[in-house]
């Protein structure tokens, strides 16, 4: 049961979901982040979601406690849809790993979510979502990881997008002309109102 | 296999409309009559899990070769699901699309590297439809599709004409300005931008035999004169006919309503209003407001799906785990599905409406 993400979806991409081959408590957590991943709730723990300064007593495994690898039982990509400071909160669209017609929205709490990820949560960031449990020596802990990626790209992925980009445009034929009410059709075109300011947007 | 038994095809002088919703979607599929027909956007349908209006020729039994039209309103991820296969199905079929689709930085979004490539589903669907289409004729060729924006014929023959009314000129200027802002970026994952205000959507008018419809497509209006519902109603090209159908713009929501809609544009009084609900989790169309606003407007109003959002179903192990570890909120964006079809020969009084599925009175 505990044998590892691949045995739970096989079929699922989850070799595209980069969960931690085990539960990061939440202390650790703050340290740990990397350039391209950062991991949020390993979520066993009421350490997760009270705020880090309140110390509650909670039982740690030790230092040589065996930690299995966590198996996902679930398992959805995502994007953040809104954020909410005030609320504390962020929407995100979630796609389910293992069935694309199923399409889901979450309302998750910055609680989830470690000091660097709030300051840098936006609009538009991807991110793996999965549930599941692993084995702490002789526990079963139910667990979650909201892993969001951060992909560099290279100068040469963007030159290639560049590149694309401007083949296709350069495919697309003019706009057809408006001829409704006129008796003097030419290209539609986008303009600049007259009232419309710089930003206005 | 589809979801409805939906019966027979239209006969060949009949009007159809027929609109299909699954709470999170829109497709339109359209008789003019003389077996033609015209899609617009795409959804796809819970069973076939196909395109809700090709699934919907299939079970009638028209063949694809009698679409002559398939438009692309604008390419919000609700309105676009299963468009490329559409286009693909029917080859015959010119297409159509919003003139805010003809941009480099949009061109740019839909090629950005993205390490979670099957979120990026909106751009790589509109990325299909034009793959498709630049294959049809090869590279050296322009590409085989007509970017419209207001005041457009589409199509016509001997008894209908399809025309845009919309996007107009200034709404897709201010369209490209927020797509610049949307440019490349090199140090983070990109991902569709977030839902806006809608001015770059095609609103079309057909006008035939057996009547007059205006299909709304998701223009809002913005407070601009020149972008939105304004734009086409402060327009001198406007058709001095009246609609008796209205695809409601946006799902019913306020920020696509304007008075002028109701009484310069359909005909008064109870012009059959067809909507489509919107549900993101946050965000639910038509609100009560918003029902009891078109309700005052027409007593003939329908809508393609009356189930509210629910959980998505897990199977027990998985529903056991998220109950330790759920977020605040977590709602399946597409809990029913349904089709609302209105029909009309020459000369007939009224529309005649039938509920599919989840459909249901306003």
């Amino acid at each position: 049961m505990f044998d590892g993400v691949t045995e739970v979806l096989p079929e699922a991409n989850i070799g595209s979901i980069q969960v931690p081959s085990a539960p990061v408590l939440y202390e650790d957590h703050k340290t740990n982040s990397t350039a391209n991943r950062e991991t949020s709730v390993a979520s066993h723990s009421t350490a997760f979601t009270a705020p880090p300064n309140v110390a509650i007593p909670v039982t740690q495994p030790s230092a040589s406690t065996k930690i299995s690898p966590f198996v996902a039982y679930q398992a959805w990509h995502g994007y953040v849809q809104n954020v909410d400071r005030e609320s504390r909160t962020f929407t995100a669209r979630l796609f389910d790993a293992r069935n694309s017609n199923i399409d889901e929205m979450a309302e998750f709490d910055f609680a989830d979510l470690s000091p660097e990820q709030i300051a840098t949560l936006d609009i538009g960031q991807v991110f793996d979502w999965s549930i599941g449990r692993t084995l702490q020596g002789r526990t079963i802990v139910k667990g979650a990881y909201l892993v969001f990626r951060r992909s560099k790209f290279g100068q040469e992925e963007i030159a290639k997008a560049e590149l694309a980009a401007s083949e296709l445009f350069a495919s697309f034929p003019a706009p057809l002309k408006p001829d409704i009410g006129t008796s003097n059709a030419t290209e539609f075109r986008a303009s600049k109102p007259d009232d419309l300011l710089a930003g206005s947007w | 296999m589809t979801a409805f038994d939906y019966g027979l095809s239209p006969g060949i002088d009949e009007f159809e409309i027929i609109v299909f919703g699954p709470g999170y979607g829109e497709a339109i599929a359209v008789h003019s009559g003389g077996n033609n027909w015209h899609l617009v956007d795409s959804c796809i349908e819970p069973v076939s899990e196909r395109s809700a209006h090709l699934a919907y020729l299939e079970a009638i039994g028209v063949g694809l070769a009698s679409v002559r039209t398939i438009t692309i309103t604008h390419w919000h991820e609700d309105h676009i699901k299963g468009v490329a296969s559409a286009v693909r199905d029917c080859p015959s079929a010119a297409v159509f699309a919003s003139t805010a689709l003809r941009n480099l930085d949009f061109a740019r979004l839909m090629f950005a590297p993205n390490t979670a490539v099957k979120i990026k589903r909106t751009t790589s669907e509109i990325l299909e439809v034009f793959d498709l289409l630049r294959a049809r004729v090869g590279k050296k060729h322009p590409m085989p599709i007509n970017f419209v924006g207001e005041f457009t014929t589409i199509y016509r023959d001997e008894l209908t004409v399809i025309s845009t009314l919309s996007p107009s000129a200034g709404a897709i200027y201010r369209d490209f300005a927020k797509l610049a802002d949307q440019a490349l970026h090199g140090d983070r994952s990109i991902c569709p931008p977030p839902p806006t205000e809608n001015e770059g959507s095609v609103v079309l008018w057909i006008e035939g035999p057996c009547g007059t419809a205006l299909l709304g497509a998701d223009l809002e209006n913005t407070g601009a004169k020149w972008a939105g519902w304004k734009a086409i109603l402060g327009s001198e090209r406007l058709s001095s006919s009246k609609a008796t159908y209205f695809k409601v713009a946006h799902h019913g929501a306020e920020s696509a309503h304007h008075d002028d809609i109701w009484t310069r544009l359909l005909d008064a009084p109870d012009p059959v209003a067809t909507i489509t609900p919107f549900e993101n989790g946050s965000n639910h169309l038509p609100t009560p407001t918003d029902r009891l606003r078109i309700g005052q407007a027409t007593t003939n109003a329908h809508i393609t799906s009356i189930k509210p959002p629910k959980p998505a179903k897990r199977d027990r192990e998985s529903e056991r785990i998220l109950q330790d570890v759920k977020p605040k909120k977590i709602v399946a964006l597409n809990s029913g599905f349904g089709a609302v079809r209105s029909r009309r020969r020459a000369g007939e009084v009224g529309w005649r409406i039938e509920h599919f599925g989840d459909a249901g009175a306003l």
